[in-house]
């Protein structure tokens, strides 16, 4: 009797048992190549990053680098942030921003009225950011992020490898059924394929993080974090604060160095029972002003 | 009257900066934004410190010929005694008619009749909180017709009858000036400033030749100059700058109460 393909349902589930972890060892193979690049360690000084940003990148990635940002500008006084962790421009003022991430992060401010630092760091963070290439281009340059290119190269092979592991074992179902033949272990394999995926996935997944720093990137930011101010009194020393967006950088808002805007922008844990006039018949967390009203005068 | 110093008013927009601000002798909060069982975590750190609190009202509509809410001003006083406010305070003015909220502070009529009416809601108001209470001069685009009393006149037979308070806001009397024709110095001349709890600072802008009294904008010279016309006859228990909106950066808020100081010291 002829077998489709030229092979018995026996050989053909030979080669594809094997043929089933052919992805997860290429998976595997490629995370441990690609972690071995990663730890070519390159002398390189934290304080030779371009700026705060670059860290701040390096070490968390988009959500990361918008958070050094509002701090930033926080402390420069073109945002102002409330106890409840809102977050609004000042409008005025001599120092203005520097760069399009700056100006991005105002803008967003500005649009949205005066949303909580979150809600500007998810809504950024998700989105092209204006200058972000910039930043990537140099820390690359630098040596200090695996390529994001190669770990692309290694899951789209992975993806495809296991596509085509499955249209082969779908299409040769189809085919056995078609025949009238037994299908029970292909499907039992077709099932092991998908278990094998999730397994892949696992195996890439140092692989799938935002921004993979090498090693000598890891060792910029334990530089960093060597050197970050822990916490500032209220009259700091003025020569200390651009070390806060460092602090951010590396630590999230939760390392903000200044206690008050830390429980601002990231509280403790639960949200503050007592923290003002948000709900309520009579409250409205935009405050209402002494004018009584809306209009352009306030005659109050 | 007790020496209050100089203050601005809490917004939650600018809570941590006023918090944290130099030199803020006192703050005033607007009655209405706040719950009468809990206070915002700053203000209750600005009590623990000792910095006095003044609820100030927007919605009593005091000069409304409607009956009181006295809703609104039992919350008033509830909001008095949890800040353990040593006096509140509200508008020389009406904000309801007819079933509509105006959202402005409206003028009233200088009439008799008027001042009867406000003179009752007043006592009303004051039967109900337990604290000294201040009424505060507005800023009007309009004046009814047939007055019968001056603003200054109005506001003193207000004091006479009902022992209240004034706190008198110096950029509203700039702001008549410009877009009434009043002179302040003349009212400062007619005024119980005996009775004076203390006064409002705030900036406006012109636009189309109206000067608006936003509390969005810079306190302009001319106002800095009512407050000294003020401090020159006496000199106020305490001076309040008032911002509500367009918040410009803490060095400026903090640099234009130090404006406010400066007066202040001038006059001494």
């Amino acid at each position: 009797m002829d077998e489709p393909w030229g092979l018995s349902g026996e050989q053909f589930l030979e080669i594809y048992a094997a043929a089933m972890f052919a992805p997860l060892m290429v998976a595997a193979i490629g995370a441990l190549v690609i972690r071995r690049l990663a730890d070519r360690a390159e002398p390189f000084d934290h304080t030779n990053l371009p700026t705060t940003y670059h860290l701040a990148y390096l070490a968390g990635g988009c959500a990361r680098l918008v958070e050094t940002v509002i701090a930033e500008l926080t402390h420069r006084q073109l945002l102002r942030i409330n106890g409840e962790g809102r977050l609004s421009t000042t409008g005025s003022g001599t120092d203005k921003p520097l760069d399009p991430l700056e100006q991005e992060v105002l803008d967003t401010v500005q649009r949205k009225g005066t949303p909580s630092a979150s809600i500007v760091v998810t809504a950024l963070a998700d989105g092209p950011l204006l200058g972000l290439d910039r930043i990537q281009e140099e820390l690359l340059r630098d040596r200090l992020v695996v390529p994001a290119a190669w770990r692309m190269r290694v899951r789209r092979t992975v993806a495809g490898l296991y596509l085509a592991v499955l249209t082969i074992g779908l299409a040769r179902l189809i085919v056995g059924i078609s025949l009238d033949r037994p299908v029970g272990s292909l499907l039992g394999m077709l099932f092991g394929v998908l278990l094998l995926t999730g397994g892949a996935l696992v195996a890439a997944k140092g692989l799938t993080q935002e921004v993979l720093p090498t090693r000598t990137g890891r060792a910029v930011i334990e530089g960093a974090t060597a050197d970050r101010p822990r916490r500032l009194s209220l009259d700091a020393d003025s020569a200390a604060l651009p070390a806060i967006a460092a602090a951010v950088g590396i630590g999230g808002f939760a390392a903000h160095p200044d206690v008050d805007v830390r429980h601002a922008l990231a509280p403790p844990s639960a949200p503050p029972a007592s923290s003002g006039d948000s709900g309520g018949s009579s409250c409205s967390s935009s405050s209402g002003s002494s004018c009584g009203g809306g209009g352009s005068s306030c005659g109050g | 009257m007790e020496d209050l110093g100089v203050g601005i008013g809490w917004r939650s927009e600018i809570d941590l900066s006023v918090e944290r601000m130099a030199g803020v002798d006192f703050v005033e909060v607007v009655a209405e934004n706040l719950h009468t069982d809990h206070l915002p975590e700053s203000l209750r750190v600005l009590r623990e410190r000792g910095v006095p609190v003044l609820p100030h009202a927007v919605s009593l509509s005091l000069g409304g010929a409607e009956p009181l809410d006295t809703q609104r001003v039992e919350h008033l006083a509830a909001v008095a005694r949890l800040v353990d406010a040593p006096l509140v305070s509200d508008h020389v003015c009406f904000v309801r008619a007819g079933g509509l909220d105006s959202g402005h502070l409206m003028p009233l009529p200088r009439t008799r009749e008027a001042l009867d009416v406000l003179v009752a809601n007043v006592k009303t108001a004051q039967s109900i909180v337990d604290t000294p209470f201040a009424l505060e001069n507005i800023a009007a685009l309009l004046e009814w017709p047939d007055a019968e009393l001056t603003e200054a006149r109005f506001l003193s037979e207000l004091v006479e009858r009902t022992d209240c308070l004034l706190l008198i806001d110096v950029a509203n009397l700039y702001a008549n000036a410009r877009n009434l024709g009043t002179d302040p110095a003349a009212m400062l001349d007619e005024l119980p400033l005996e009775r004076l709890a203390y006064v409002h600072v705030a900036g406006g802008v012109e636009v189309n030749g109206v000067y608006h009294d936003t509390h969005a904008h810079a306190v302009p010279q001319e106002v800095l100059d009512v407050l000294g016309e003020l401090c020159a006859r006496r000199r106020p228990p305490g001076v309040l700058l008032e911002r509500d909106d367009l918040y410009p950066t803490d060095a400026e808020l903090a640099g234009e109460l130090a404006s406010i100081r400066d007066v202040l010291a001038a006059h001494a």
